[in-house]
């Protein structure tokens, strides 16, 4: 979205180092010198790269190793990173009473219901926010956005006494509703500033064409609209897939609750049963990292635009 | 709007027709999802403050609520537990969002320079925003822990002798803001980067060649240019700051001695450990009015700052 133009930016400003720095490296006189150093600044730069880059994701990496060893190994000292005698007996252990898939699916079903719910409702109010202004919609638009600052613990305790006259305590479509609050500002407020920037004259061609304004949105205005959809949708399913401390207050047992509130139930009071909570991790977590490799480029500039145009 | 017609000419009558309409379809487009957020944020908070001045109980034989005026926030302040929640929570955000942008800083201008490998770098960067809190405050956990964790084993290899993390009121508080910087620096790296990306190259060229070193670049070339991604860093970083509650749940449960204990798990507790009702929502609403306060506060610096420039 922003990149077109920042690329354009760049490109006269790298032709003009490029320009400065040429004719001057020759005049020194030191051209293999200066290679030469230049091959070992990359190389060291490569080295620090790869060994930062294995130290940040050392969290990552390490639940998927001890997801694949045996007891012995984990609590091993000085602890190792590899399984010596790789098992899938966490995995089999994990699986073996059939919560987790429970869990999986209730956090699967509230992601996709919050997102769909807040796609459905916030598509419209960021079109509306962004091409249709009247009186209030600044104000609105700014109260729609300042309950993304809003700590989700607050809403635990109405939610929770409101949610037991209504029976939706332990249920996952109540989940879905406490959910509203934050995935619904999120997607308005990634796709206000997007719509905003969606030529006018586009919406003048349809609607000389005949076509009312739900007619454009639907045919016209969300077909263009596709990637910035996606990025916002991931985002607003990712934070329903994460979010914790309003599954915790609302759930009790593995027909409702979520993933996130299952793998911290491996914390006991006595001991970490880190084995079983790693392997659930891994499956927790593999999905969206697939997610993530698949729409790299899409989640790092829809990141990086969303976050500048706020 | 009866006055504008009439004194207008007629051509615009027309496009008043034509504004009145763009209104409407605006004020139809916008009102489902407002209504729906009326319903889950302005209704349960406005609940919470009417409980708030009432005494009530869960119980099934309970007396009926009955208004007590400000004693729920007489007695949630005079607490010690809810002063040491919001003292801690405030010095936390503070420590963290400092600490992330002099953190990040450093690597964004590097990313920025870097050329080869830098998209490869940028994907690893960006891994841990998919990653739930929970999870990360997990591992984060074990790392740290006391015989077999990376951390301690590391710092034995070295010759230091490793400390219980868990246990010291301080290095407790320092795993907690580890964890969330590990969670939250790819995010603020990003912004800076796209901030870095509109500092044009020839600006700094010039100021090469006018002599200027490297760090007076940076302070009056770079960090001028930079100041609305650092504003947007501070806005979104310090709300999710304020709502940090997986990793204290997590890696120390409050501990050691309610050390560790912020708002969001001082709250928890009191609604689903002490069941205290009343006490909470007194303590939600006062929480609330906290962060509304900064965020008011932080609106308001950068709208300033935005008309300045």
């Amino acid at each position: 979205m922003t990149s077109t133009p920042s690329a354009i930016d760049r490109r006269p400003g790298e032709r003009d180092r490029t320009a400065l720095r040429d004719p001057r490296t020759p005049r020194r006189g030191a051209g293999r010198r200066a290679r030469s150093s230049a091959a070992t600044r990359r190389t060291a730069f490569v080295v620090i790269a790869v060994a930062a880059s294995f130290l940040f994701l050392l969290p990552i990496i390490w639940i998927f190793t001890t997801a694949f060893k045996p007891t012995s190994e984990i609590f091993a000292i000085p602890p190792t990173l590899l399984p010596v005698a790789p098992t899938t007996a966490n995995f089999a252990s994990v699986f073996s009473d059939g919560v987790i898939v429970k869990m999986f699916g209730n956090s699967l079903f509230v992601g996709l219901g919050a997102t769909i719910m807040s796609l459905v409702l916030g598509v419209p109010a960021a079109f509306g926010f962004a091409k249709f202004r009247y009186r209030l919609s600044g104000v609105l638009l700014g109260g729609a956005l300042v309950t993304r600052m809003f700590p989700p613990v607050a809403l635990a305790l109405p939610f929770f006494l409101e949610f037991r006259q209504l029976g939706l305590i332990n249920n996952t479509a109540g989940l879905i509703i406490a959910y509203i609050p934050i995935v619904l500002p999120l997607v308005i407020w990634m796709l206000e500033g997007f719509f905003r920037d969606f030529p006018d004259e586009v919406l003048e061609a349809a609607r000389l064409d005949g076509l009312g304004t739900i007619a454009s949105l639907w045919r016209i205005v969300l077909p263009l609209s596709r990637p910035a959809i996606g990025v916002a949708a991931l985002f607003g399913f990712l934070a329903a897939w994460n979010e914790f401390v309003i599954a915790l207050s609302l759930t009790k047992t593995p027909d409702a609750q979520t993933m996130p509130v299952g793998i911290a139930s491996y914390i006991t009071q006595f001991q970490t049963i880190w084995g079983q909570m790693t392997a659930a991790s891994v499956i927790y977590l593999l999905p969206v990292l697939v997610v993530t490799l698949i729409a790299q480029r899409g989640i790092i500039s829809g990141l990086m635009s969303g976050a500048t145009k706020g | 709007m009866a006055t504008t017609t009439a004194l207008a000419p007629r051509r615009r009558s027309g496009s008043n027709i034509a504004l009145r309409r763009n209104r409407l379809t605006g004020i139809a487009l916008t009102a489902p999802a407002m209504i729906a957020i009326a319903i889950t944020v302005l209704f349960p908070l406005l609940w919470t403050v009417s409980l708030s001045f009432q005494s009530f109980d869960l119980a099934v034989d309970a007396p009926p609520a009955s208004f007590v005026g400000f004693d729920n926030y007489a007695r949630v302040l005079a607490s010690p537990g809810f002063l040491k929640a919001l003292v801690q929570t405030l010095g936390y955000v503070i420590a963290t969002l400092v600490l992330e942008l002099v953190v990040a800083m450093p690597i964004a201008l590097l990313l920025n320079r870097a050329t080869r490998g830098s998209r490869v770098l940028r994907l690893i960067i960006a891994i841990p925003i998919m990653i739930a809190p929970i999870v990360a405050s997990l591992a984060f956990k074990f790392l740290f822990s006391n015989g077999y964790g990376f951390v301690n084993a590391a710092l034995s290899f070295v010759g230091i002798d490793p400390p219980s993390w868990f246990a010291s009121v301080w290095l407790a508080r320092g795993t907690v803001l580890v964890t969330n910087m590990w969670l939250a620096l790819p995010f603020v790296i990003l912004v800076l980067l796209a901030g870095l990306s509109n500092v044009p190259g020839e600006l700094n060229e010039a100021a090469k060649t006018d002599g200027a070193n490297a760090w007076q670049r940076f302070t009056h070339i770079t960090l001028p240019l930079l100041k609305p991604a650092i504003l947007i860093v501070l806005v979104i970083r310090i709300a999710d700051a304020f709502r940090v509650f997986d990793s204290v749940y997590v890696l120390t449960g409050g501990g050691p001695a309610n050390s560790t204990d912020v708002m969001s798990s001082y709250l928890y507790r009191l609604m689903f450990s002490s069941t205290d009702f009343s006490g909470s929502s007194a303590a939600t609403v006062l929480f609330v009015i906290v962060v509304g306060v900064c965020a008011g506060a932080i609106f308001f610096l950068l709208r300033d700052r935005t008309h300045k420039a």
